[in-house]
């Protein structure tokens, strides 16, 4: 190890670790979630470079090569729903993840940084299970994407350039399913990668936030290797979540998409595409003579980008002050969140 | 490979009953329950080391 570390300083980040210290409280519960979306993140990776060795991207092939992962592929049914319960639990943590941040106002002075690359991670995650959907062209797939993929249109000046873009035409067809293939399998992975990298990194460097009013009495624990054993820990739990799904709930496929077919009756999106498609069908047609779809995008583009703004926002947590008004909106967030999937599975 | 592809029809081919899934689970949870013993076991050292 002297030998390498002499021509590769390969020590310097564990000696960094070392040094680390994460801070003990009442609310230090909630960091555990970060390294648990990390660990989830990797068995993505794993489990996707897997699938992709016989995975092929054609509308010819594509669902055949799925129906040979699960029928003929040693282990092949459990790597592909690995990878299917693996992605809900992504999207799920990263969500607590999220929340917890909110509600600690960790993305406070000085770590406004980590915010905006956790944000963007965000909504990498949720790019990766709208991409990923539509590969084993199946029925449900194949409607929910040329439906999913209809929205942007009605955005002002880019709408029509953006469903372009994500078909590559018309309508679903070979050129859509190549490119969200290239999205999901190169692109997002690419940016999802350096993201998750710089976040890790800024986390390292700025340490964990400490809550406003919480009181340091009790000593920090040294990252490594007293923390890092947690997080196997919680890791641990993870995966055993993760085996119950897949083993218990094996990911089946449906029928062969058929696009000259008509939609299913009652087809909906994944979970975490509920709140918006829930809101687009409580939209009456038109909202003061625009189109609601118009109006719901421009509501989501406002959204995105106050999530963003939100450590320059909240100029009371940047100067160590309670924040109340951002603790509401958060509990408020998650409330229509609930509300909106609850309803969409009810009606 | 990519040419031969047919599908059959058949969306529950390939994976195995319940009761064997069920087995591998057992299995499995046994394994890690052994294992998150141990890990405590050394969280608990480890910490008694660092004097927390």
């Amino acid at each position: 190890m002297r030998w390498l570390d002499e021509r590769t300083k390969i020590l310097t980040p564990v000696n960094f670790l070392r040094k680390k210290e994460v801070p003990r409280h009442k609310h230090a519960f909630w960091y555990v979630f970060g390294g648990l979306a990390l660990f989830f993140f990797g068995v993505q990776i794993v489990t996707g470079v897997l699938l992709l060795l016989y995975y092929s991207p054609t509308p010819g092939t594509a669902y055949e090569s799925v129906e040979m992962i699960v029928a003929s592929v040693p282990f092949g049914w459990f790597v592909r729903s690995l990878h299917s319960w693996s992605s809900n639990l992504l999207i799920a943590i990263v969500l607590i993840h999220f929340f917890s941040v909110f509600f600690l106002k960790a993305y406070r002075k000085p770590r406004e940084a980590m915010w905006l690359t956790g944000v963007a991670l965000l909504f990498l995650v949720l790019g990766f299970g709208f991409t990923g959907y539509l590969l084993p062209w199946d029925t449900n797939a194949y409607f929910a994407t040329q439906i999913g993929t209809e929205i942007p249109r009605s955005i002002p000046l880019m709408g029509e350039f953006v469903v372009k873009i994500l078909r590559g035409g018309e309508f679903i067809a070979e050129e859509s399913l190549k490119r969200l293939f290239a999205l999901h399998v190169v692109i997002l992975p690419l940016l999802a990668i350096g993201l998750a990298a710089l976040h890790v990194v800024l986390n390292q460097v700025q340490g964990s936030s400490v809550p406003i009013g919480i009181q340091r009495r009790d000593p920090p624990i040294p990252f490594f290797p007293n923390y890092l054993f947690r997080d196997f820990l919680a890791w641990t739990v993870g995966l055993f979540v993760l085996l119950c799904l897949a083993l218990l709930f094996p990911v089946q496929l449906g029928t062969k998409a058929d696009p000259f077919a008509s939609a299913p009756v009652g087809i909906k999106p994944e979970w975490y595409f509920l709140p918006l498609f829930q809101t687009l069908r409580f939209m009456p047609a038109e909202i003061m003579g625009l189109n609601s779809e118009l109006v719901v995008n421009v509501l989501v583009m406002v959204f995105t980008g106050g999530l963003f703004l939100v450590p320059f926002l909240d100029r009371n947590a940047a100067e160590g002050r309670r924040s109340p008004l951002f603790s509401v909106l958060g509990l408020a967030g998650i409330a229509y969140f609930i509300l909106t999937i609850s309803l969409a599975y009810l009606t | 490979m990519v040419d031969s592809l047919k599908s059959t029809g058949d969306v529950l081919a390939g994976i195995p009953d319940a009761g064997t899934r069920t087995a591998a689970l057992v299995i499995c949870g046994f394994v890690m329950a052994v294992f998150v013993v141990l890990l405590y076991l050394r969280i608990k050292a480890s910490d008694e080391r660092a004097g927390l």
